[in-house]
């Protein structure tokens, strides 16, 4: 958890546990911004991983981040169930993704060697493995570039964020069995693409 | 979604389909020709590859840029209207109070009862007396806290005590309906 939620709600106890999502909201909806900052603190890495996997795009995740949390706020009124919260952002971030993705320029420059450029702090200790782990990251952000932006999306949620069928057919507005098609053909042309890296 | 992207398959040179070849690597069926033909061999080698990058991809470190909720935040403060205010009792001298400001202290209160949070909090001055506010709240109870009337009555004690020592006014109706509960188990 971080510091927002037990700076704001110091409950103590070792039983103590992080409010959930509905009372959140609930309260989020009704001007409590201490509620809604715990929200945003709890999901900002998953919508922030979400969309620069998306657009491979450091500037353009952040912005998209910003946008989503924005939207939400504005849109609290509108959500019936305070459980719902999570796939309801997830919603909001991949269509942001996907519009932003429409706009760009197909000669637009890409983020290319984005996790070679930003060799994060890694546990792995053994320099080695570090370095095959970042290559083989890189192979994949750049396969993934080569997906529709729609098979990304579906790719990402199913094996990134660990979405069921259910929840990704909500989130990009399809059947379970349109989503089921489309990560197969995302999954058969990744390991196509992925066979050519060594 | 692009027409050719539920309709396109993903055909080896050799004749088979990338499908097909998972499939295969499913079930755990043997076939000969997955093993000599280099095309197949080629597709295998790419699913080897995929799994170790996906399991490099979910111990990304990436991390958001630090102070996007920062940057969130104050866009949201701009956007917050400050919302109904409510007058306090005379003798705290003419001065209004934001009901948000009173339904989070409202809300602190009745989470110090254990099992108890606060969701909704809805504050309404009383028609018949100036210096009183009513309550309506909505809690969420640890499942299996109990009974039930003792902590309502706990939380509306509490509740009463912040609105009269760390605001002002009496609390005259306290309206209390548990609307959720919540599972420590379960996260």
């Amino acid at each position: 958890m971080t510091a927002v939620d037990t700076a704001r709600y110091p409950l103590g106890g070792p039983g103590d546990v992080p409010l959930d999502d509905p009372t959140l909201v609930e309260r989020a909806r009704e001007g409590d911004l201490a509620a809604f900052e715990t929200l945003v603190a709890r999901y900002q890495r998953r919508i922030y991983q979400l969309a620069l996997r998306m657009t491979a795009d450091r500037a353009a995740a952040e912005d998209i981040t910003q946008d989503v949390f924005l939207t939400a706020w504005r849109q609290l009124p509108a959500i019936r169930e305070g459980a719902a919260f999570g796939g309801w952002l997830y919603k909001i971030a991949t269509n942001r993704c996907l519009t932003v993705l429409a706009r760009r320029r197909p000669t637009e420059e890409l983020d290319e060697h984005l996790p070679a450029r930003n060799p994060a702090p890694n546990p792995e200790t053994d320099p080695q493995r570090a370095t095959e782990r970042a290559a083989v990251l890189a192979a994949l952000t750049g396969a993934l570039q080569r997906l529709t932006p729609e098979q990304r999306a579906v790719w990402l949620l199913r094996e990134a964020h660990d979405k069921s069928y259910e929840e990704i057919a909500q989130v990009v507005d399809a059947t379970p069995q349109a989503v089921r098609g489309r990560l197969a053909r995302a999954r058969g042309q990744l390991a196509e693409l992925m066979s050519e890296w060594r | 979604m692009a027409a050719n992207d539920t309709t396109q398959e993903h055909r080896l040179p050799c004749g088979r389909l990338v499908e097909d070849v998972f499939d295969d690597l499913d079930t755990g069926r043997p076939n000969a020709h997955n093993e000599e033909c280099e095309h197949c061999r080629s597709v295998v080698r790419g699913l080897a590859a995929l799994e170790v990058a996906t399991e490099a991809l979910l111990r990304d470190p990436a991390e958001p840029p630090p102070g996007v909720v920062g940057r969130v935040m104050n866009a949201v403060r701009a956007e917050l209207r400050r919302g109904d205010t409510l007058p306090l009792p005379a003798e705290l001298g003419p001065a209004e109070i934001s009901v948000h400001a009173v339904a989070a202290v409202l809300r602190y209160a009745a989470d110090s009862v254990p099992g108890v949070w606060a969701q909704r909090c809805r504050i309404a001055l009383d028609p018949e007396s100036p210096d009183t506010f009513d309550v309506e709240m909505s809690l969420s109870l640890r499942y299996g806290t109990g009974p039930l009337e003792a902590i309502l009555d706990q939380v509306r004690r509490r509740v009463a005590v912040a609105m009269v020592g760390q605001i002002g006014p009496r609390a005259g109706r306290i309206d209390l309906t548990l609307a959720d509960v919540w599972d420590e188990g379960a996260r």
